[in-house]
């Protein structure tokens, strides 16, 4: 019995040439080559066209690239839609972007809000209860350790962490999270010290203070 | 034995804390700014007190960071230099070292630190001098040097009698009969020091002082003795200061007395200077007006320690076998060393590894610090340590190996490519997916395979901007594609920096699955690939493989 994978397998070997229908017949005489051709067509696995006086088998991707090779109008189109989509993703990429952007500067107030059980439009809205992102934790944590820093620049992390938690309502969980990863990304631009009543852990010791380089 | 790069000992110290012989290397440009700054306070000091010896002038530095980080092989360094020796009489105390904190300890710690050539020498300027004045005057001497009528009919002269007192065979005279005789010359302290330094007691009897008051008047008559016999400062060089009461108490007197031609180099930690200023406003105030405050600010960045661990290597090599190549391999390995593991950030962790790297490979006479010796180093010193986020439990020497081998985009790009094919080969071996497509005919797709549902998934890696390959490119090509029902791009930098949206891990579009792979996944599938190839997968290798797939979406 005629397989479909064999006769798939014998079209997708003709490329985009394409393979006569009347030579698949004479290489296939079974009976229920037509048929099976049919249920391929219907399922969208092969194609059958006229090409000059004869129809011509192909699979979907060689089927595109004879029209695209033969066919200008089919060509205008598939590029005026590539490029459309090209267009379409460029500006939804763009507008994510933006978005990403804003949200770091934008409080969480309806996240904050339903945290503390409220509607959104009951959340107090003054900027000492807002929760904020990496990007603008990095901002206030650098602002915080110039403000803080003593004449030879080092801040205890846990005054900090007071400072920003308080005003920003962010839990100390989530400070040393963002802490550890300033510190990740950004090795050479800060240092730490040990001691201290809090801070992160460095081999085995705990490391309270922090300056900028 | 020899040692890598053809030297005949290990350049590298073995203490957790320097000794004096350590020192003589300093490395880092912050470490030698700050020599810089300790030299020029010296200088300045040495032509103020030149030009009026008589003028009481007194210097403060003060060396302030973290836990090994170089402060005291600083201070040691300091005391060895020839320049400084020179110009200075040097005491090193270590307060660590002094317990229960008294001001009679700390004062017994500061004249201890003196070296024992310098106490050798200083006796001996003392006696000589002593002999002079009494060669002017006869009467003197008698009293002095206890030189009796039995003496002198013996046939005893004056130099024997200095060389029984040199030679610990005989002793001067008592503190107030040199009173008498020196008459108006020195002071009182500076004849009891005198006294001590010639008895050899100097050191010892420090529990006889009583107040604050007479320490500080000792304290200046060395360093007025040391002014006057060698022509030199006195530096007192003070290490873990810290925020115990006796200890700050000791150096705010220290600082108000103005000792004469003295400088004094405090050395302490930012926690210690902290607590300083909560506990004792008038000690901090004292410290923030320092003469010198030196900075040791990112003493323990990648560029400082990478210079002070080379610096070691360079001092040692007498042959002048660590040539440049040596050394640019050497620093990737620090840097793959730095990168990885936040915990050798450190001067002293760094030169702790360098020290054991460098025993093992000259145990197995490697030429060089390799890979295999660093392995070796951190298994044993540092045994359970992993790399970071690796899946594969990639071996330390062969993650250095991969991270120099990352520095060239081209090569890692077709490396990360060969690697994609080949774990989605070992997927399909193990029967997670099936029917793998070679897809060479298009430049932009990796891999094709069919996942557990039967649906195609093309595979793309696409790298930095360096890289041969554009998102918009693959991304269109692969959309338009009617070949696949789904996309996977492996990327290694994030959405925000290709300027399209958001999550850094894993983004799902249309279809197209776009998976952020970080540094430790390019790790993992280069190892993978490599041991792939090689036949090396064994055990746990195989569950590991599926476990690094499955984490970047390949089935």
């Amino acid at each position: 019995m005629l397989a479909d994978a064999q006769l798939m397998n014998k079209i997708y070997s003709a490329g985009q040439t394409g393979l006569k229908k009347a030579d698949l017949r004479k290489e296939f005489p079974q009976a229920e080559i037509d048929s099976i051709l049919e249920k391929l067509t219907n399922e969208g696995k092969i194609f059958i066209d006229k090409k000059g006086t004869s129809y011509y088998c192909w699979l979907k991707e060689s089927y595109m690239q004879y029209l695209l090779n033969t066919d200008p109008r089919f060509r205008f189109t598939h590029d005026a839609i590539c490029s459309l989509e090209r267009s379409v993703s460029k500006n939804s990429d763009r507008l994510a972007a933006a978005l990403e952007t804003i949200s770091l500067r934008i409080p969480d107030t309806n996240n904050q809000a339903m945290d503390e059980g409220l509607d959104a439009s009951q959340a107090d809205f003054t900027p000492e209860r807002i929760a904020i992102g990496f990007g603008l934790f990095k901002e206030i944590f650098n602002e915080l350790v110039a403000n803080f820093s003593s004449s030879i620049g080092w801040v205890e992390i846990g005054k900090i962490r007071f400072a920003l938690c308080e005003k920003y309502d962010l839990t100390a969980e989530k400070f040393y999270e963002y802490l550890g990863q300033l510190l990740e990304r950004y090795p050479d631009k800060y240092e730490l010290s040990s001691g201290g009543s809090e801070g992160l852990t460095v081999r085995g010791l705990l490391h309270g203070y922090v300056r900028t380089i | 034995m020899t040692y890598p790069y053809k030297m005949v000992r290990n350049p590298y110290p073995s203490n957790p804390t320097p000794a004096i012989i350590d020192t003589l290397v300093l490395g880092g440009n912050k470490h030698k700014e700050a020599r810089s700054a300790v030299l020029s306070c010296i200088e300045e000091l040495d032509s103020k007190v030149k030009h009026n010896p008589s003028t009481k002038e007194f210097r403060l530095i003060t060396i302030i960071q973290d836990v090994g980080s170089g402060k005291t092989h600083l201070a040691f360094h300091i005391k060895g230099l020839q320049q400084v020796l020179s110009k200075t009489i040097i005491s090193y105390t270590d307060l660590a070292l002094v317990f229960p904190r008294s001001m009679q300890n700390i004062y017994g710690a500061i004249l201890r630190g003196f070296s024992d050539e310098y106490l050798t020498e200083f006796r001996r300027r003392l006696i000589y001098h002593l002999k002079d004045r009494a060669e002017r005057n006869r009467e003197s001497s008698k009293k002095i040097f206890r030189y009796r009528f039995l003496d002198s009919i013996t046939g005893k002269k004056l130099e024997d009698k200095v060389q029984e007192i040199l030679h610990n065979k005989a002793l001067i005279a008592d503190v107030a009969t040199l009173q008498k005789v020196l008459d108006g010359e020195f002071s009182h302290a500076e004849i009891a020091i005198m006294k001590l330094v010639i008895d050899g007691s100097f050191t010892v009897d420090t529990n006889q002082v009583n107040t604050l008051d007479e320490i500080l008047g000792y304290l200046s008559a060395l360093a007025a003795l040391n002014l006057k016999f060698f022509k030199k400062l006195t530096l007192l060089e003070i290490d873990e200061f810290d925020s115990e009461k006796e200890s700050m108490g000791f150096v705010k007197a220290i600082i108000n007395a103005h000792l004469p031609s003295t400088g004094l180099l405090l050395i302490l930690t930012p926690s210690s200077y902290e607590q300083i200023r909560t506990v004792n406003t008038s000690v901090f105030d004292r410290l923030e007006k320092a003469n010198y405050k030196i900075d040791l600010a990112g003493s323990n960045t990648l560029e400082e320690i990478v210079d002070i661990v080379l610096e070691y290597i360079r001092y040692h090599d007498e042959g002048k076998n660590f040539g440049p190549e040596d050394e640019k391999d050497l620093n990737s390995k620090i840097k793959a060393i730095y990168d990885e593991f936040p915990d050798f950030r450190n001067v002293r962790s760094m030169i702790n590894i360098l020290y054991h790297a460098t025993e093992d490979a000259a145990a197995r006479k490697s030429p060089v610090i390799d890979e295999e010796a660093l392995e070796e180093t951190l298994k044993k010193i540092y045994p359970g340590l992993r790399i970071k986020g690796s899946i594969m439990s990639v071996p330390v020497s062969d993650f250095i190996k991969i991270q120099k081998g990352c520095a060239d985009v081209k090569t890692i790009e077709s490396d990360l490519r060969a690697a994609v094919r080949n774990l989605v080969t070992h997927a399909k071996n193990i029967g997670t997916v099936s029917s793998l497509e070679d897809a060479q005919d298009n430049a932009d797709i990796d891999v094709i395979y069919s996942d557990a549902y039967g649906s195609k998934v093309a595979v793309a890696l696409l790298l930095n901007k360096d890289g041969t390959r554009n998102y918009e490119r693959i991304s269109s090509s692969l959309r338009s594609s009617t070949l696949v029902d789904k996309v996977v791009i492996l990327t290694d930098y994030t959405a925000t920096q290709r300027g399209i949206s958001g999550a850094s891990v894993a983004a799902k579009k249309d279809g197209e699955t776009l998976v952020n792979i970080d540094r430790s996944k390019i790790v993992d599938l280069l190892y993978f690939s490599s041991i792939y190839k090689t036949n090396r997968i064994r055990g746990d290798d195989l569950e590991r493989a599926l476990a690094l797939a499955k984490s970047i979406k390949l089935c």
